[in-house]
Formats: structure tokens, sequence, C-alpha cells
């Protein structure tokens, strides 16, 4: 994408005047990113915008008229061609990574160059952010053995990350975006299309299908929020069913992640209960030994499912979160210690 | 009309890849998408691909649609008068070929909501006639035509302020005429 003719800069009464053109698709090319930065940073442009287009497509109403009887099975079985695994995604897991990225997808076209050079969080700028993302995502790509892109970064996420910032954060949005994109309809593809059930190194580990799909949906969705908490937008939360999916995900690799920060406790049971639409119950042993869970739970805490969320993904502190603990407080501590012990960024 | 419950219930379904949801889409809007289409590309067999692409893409980038910032009939027109533009203006040498004769006769499932439709469009068509005749003309060659505002002003002999001016003066009057007909439907 280029402009081969760019436009002298207008102001914002002269693009103001121009929204009645873009509305009807008669403004002209290479005014249109003016037009659409402006729309962008401007919530009355945008408003008017969205007035005039409803009246466009009104008066394209005007001309309704049925198409050819053939032309509905056409578009269904063109639909089911593209659609990568055949009818409705086999599993959940998939649906939730879909609907993540979708969602993540559809949010970046909204960002403007202002929102993309806002800091966020964890020092990256917005632009940097969806950079590592389409860096993480293209190394899952890799792992799953659909490789998208020909750069030497390595699996460091520090150093991938980097490598990846030196050659698109130069570049339009749209360039990464591309890599991202594939690399995503890369691992949908894997995952629609029998992978395989073994275990794949990710990030100094050995994750299964499942673990991947869910902790690239928790990325996406966190990193989403990192970006609108940075320019200001009301932080977005999946649906309570994807929520609860990936609470889920977090209790059963728990154990895991307290053996990982040497906070292990063998024979140990914690009682989570998580509040809130998404939440749940679950009893947790408190080390990955093979002992099992057992009702006279050692600790019980309580807290919100999203406030779990974010400290999974490291977005809140352990004692920045408000938790009611009944029993062992050191149990209770370690337990939101341990919840961020796959974050990375 | 449809309601946004509807419309968000609709989006996750296909986010899902639920086929049944596109068809239900097409059932409920492919009149409309077609009908636009073929009213600026003018040629059949275009308009059916294009129509064709546009239900595509929603299949595609389904959550592309937000049912907070509007309807899916705006979304899905604005995709498809979009297409249907870069598609003359790629085809400038067959732009101005004779109309295919149609008739204005609908199907869709949902009566209740094309019946509402069908009045609303009646509503904007008689705005569009009420409009002073060269705002209609300047209307006619920019969303019919595909032309720029730039063009309209070559076309019509007028600067290029005034011909902003008259699509800006006439489509708002085309968005007061649906919030007037909104008012009434819900009264």
């Amino acid at each position: 994408m280029g402009l081969t003719d760019a436009p002298e800069p207008m102001s914002d009464a002269e693009l103001r005047e121009l929204l009645a053109a873009r509305a009807l698709d008669a403004s002209v090319p290479s005014e249109d990113l003016q037009i659409d930065a402006f729309v962008a940073r401007d919530s009355d442009a945008a408003a008017e915008l969205a007035r005039l287009s409803t009246a466009a497509a009104w008066i394209g109403a005007t001309e309704a008229l049925t198409p050819p009887p053939r032309l509905r099975a056409s578009v269904l079985a063109a639909a089911r061609a593209r659609n990568r695994a055949p009818g409705a995604l086999p599993d959940d897991l998939m649906r939730i990574y879909r609907r993540e990225t979708d969602e993540f997808d559809a949010f970046v076209a909204t960002l403007g160059s202002d929102d993309l050079a806002a800091t966020t969080a964890n020092g990256l700028s917005a632009r940097d952010l969806i950079i590592h993302l389409a860096a993480m995502e293209s190394m899952v790509a890799d792992a799953v053995g659909r490789p998208v892109i020909e750069l030497d970064a390595g699996t460091d996420v520090g150093g991938r990350t980097a490598a990846f910032v030196e050659v698109f954060g130069v570049q339009p949005i749209d360039a990464v975006l591309t890599v991202w994109r594939d690399a995503v309809a890369g691992v949908t593809e894997w995952a629609a299309t029998g992978a395989p059930r073994g275990l794949l190194p990710w990030l100094g580990v050995e994750v299964g299908r499942d673990t991947l799909l869910v902790s690239r949906t928790f990325e996406t969705w966190i990193h989403a929020n990192d970006i609108r908490r940075a320019i200001g937008r009301p932080l977005e939360h999946p649906p309570a069913a994807q929520l609860h999916r990936m609470a889920d995900f977090s209790m059963r690799n728990l154990p895991a992640w307290l053996d990982v920060v040497g906070r292990g406790h063998p024979g140990r049971t914690a009682r989570v209960v998580l509040t809130g639409p998404g939440g749940g119950t679950w009893l947790v042993p408190l080390a990955a030994d093979g002992s099992t869970a057992v009702e006279e739970a050692d600790v019980a805490i309580e807290l919100d499912v999203i406030d779990w969320c974010h400290r999974v993904g490291e977005r809140v502190a352990p004692d920045a979160v408000s938790v009611r603990v009944t029993g062992d407080a050191g149990l209770a501590r370690d337990i939101l210690e341990a919840a961020s012990a796959l974050a990375t960024l | 009309m449809p309601t946004v419950a509807w419309e968000r219930g609709t989006r996750e379904r296909l986010i899902a890849r639920d086929d049944a949801a596109l068809g239900e889409c097409y059932d409920q809007y492919a009149s409309f998408v077609y009908g636009l289409v073929l009213r600026v590309v003018r040629d059949p067999k275009a308009a059916e691909d294009i129509t064709q692409d546009v239900f595509l893409g929603l299949w595609e980038k389904p959550a592309c649609f937000d049912p907070a910032k509007g309807a899916l009939r705006t979304w899905l027109g604005t995709l498809a008068h979009r297409r249907a533009v870069d598609h003359v203006r790629r085809e400038e040498a067959r732009r101005r070929r004779d109309q295919t004769a149609h008739n204005r006769v609908v199907t869709t499932p949902d009566v209740e909501e094309m019946a509402l439709a069908l009045m609303t469009a009646e509503r904007v068509r008689e705005a569009l006639e009420l409009l002073p005749p060269e705002q209609r003309e300047a209307i006619q060659l920019a969303y019919f035509d595909g032309r720029t505002y730039r063009e309209v002003a070559v076309i019509m002999g007028i600067p290029e302020g005034t011909a902003k001016s008259r699509l800006r003066l006439a489509l708002r009057r085309v968005a007061m005429t649906l919030e007037e007909e909104d008012l009434r439907q819900w009264a």
C-alpha cells in the first residue's frame, strides 16, 4: 500500500465537509487516509459518518432486487469451502481461539496512528505490542509445522519480539498484521485437521494442543486490553463461557505452575472460588507430583474471575488483588504468586 | 427490524462457523445487497460475484461487524457499495451499459422485517424525489454511478465545494427522513 499522490494535509473543517462524500464512497482515494484518521480521533465526526453511512445504505435499499435463486446455494457452498474445518469448529477451544483472534483483528482495525503510538503498561507501544503478538503467533505456527515467515528471530520471547520490531516497526501496521493473520490461520488449520495430541515445545516447556490454544487466546485478550487501557478505551472481556474455559485451564495448570515458581506443596489442597459470570469452584492440588485434591482443603480463596484472569496474565500484583482467604494464608499467597508463572509480557 | 440482540447472537454464531447463520443473513439481506450492487455495476454476473464476496466477507470476518456501531444492514451496504464502486472504477468502459429491466419484488423469510424495510425504503425513495434536482443528480452520480465528488463537480460544471455541499445536504435530508421514520415506527 502506498500513496502515489500524497495530498496536502487538510484542516478538520475541510475533512468534516468530506464526510458525506466518504459515506457515499465518493471521496478521492488519496484523501481517504486523512478522512479515516480524522474520524478515528473525532467522536463527533465518527457519529456523523455513521449517520450518513446509514443514510447511504438506505439509498441503496431503494434498489432491492431478489437475486437469481442459484446464488444462495453458491454463497453457502463457497463459505463451506473456505471453512478450513468443515461444518462448525470441532471443539470449544478452537471456537474461543477463533473468537478472540477475530475480536483482536476487528479491534486493531479501529486504531488510528495516535493509538498505535500510545505506550502500554509493559513499556511497548501499541504498535510494538501488536508486533509482539505476531512474533509469538508465528512462533506457534513454526512449532506446529506451519511457518509463515522466513525470519531468523529465534524462540526467546524478548529477542524474537525485538527482531520483529526491527523489521516491522517501520512498515505500515498491515504488514505485520498479515503475518499475524497467516499465523492464526495456520494454527487454526493445524488444530482443526487432526492436530497431534502429543506435546509441543513451547517457551521451554512441553505443552499439548489444548493448552496452546487457550494460552494463545489468553494472551490475545490480555494484550487487546493492554492497548485499550493505554488509549483510554473501556476494557472488554470474553463471554462467560469463554472466561470459564480459560479459568478452568488455569486451574488445571496451577499445580505445575506452583512447581515452576518453586512454591509447590505436595499433599495439600486449595479450594478456589471464582465469582462473577464464568466463575466456578475448583479443588486444586498444590503440587504436580501426582497427588490428588481432597475435599478437606487447607485453604480456600475467593476472588472475582476477571481479577484471577488478570493475575494469570500478570496484569495485577498478588497483593493488589481483592481476595478472601480462609485457612493457610501462606498457601494463598503462593497460589497468587504462581498464577502468573507463564506470563511473558 | 432485527434487534441488536439478534444481530449479536448471529455474529457469535458466525464466529462459531455456523453456516445456518450465514444462510439466515443471506435470506434477510441478499435482495438488498444484490439490488444495490446491480444498480451500481449494471452487470448481473458481476453483481452476483460481488454479492457472493460480500457474504463471504461476513463469513470470514464476522467480528469486524460491531452491532454497537450500527446495524448489519448498514455494514453490509457499506461493504457492498464499496466493492461495487471499486468494480465500476476498474471496469470504466462497461459502466454505461443499459440497466437490465428489473422488478422490485422482494422475497425473504422475515416478512415483518422486510415489510418495515420496504416501507422505509419507500420513504427514502420519496425523500430522494423531493430533493432539489441538482442534489438528486449529485447523489445519482456519486452513489449509483460511482463518481468521486471531484468528477461530480466536473460533470455538473460546478466548483468542488458546491459538489461536496450538495452531497452533504442531500444525505443529511435522507438521514433526517430515516430518523423521522424510526420515530414513527416506534411511536
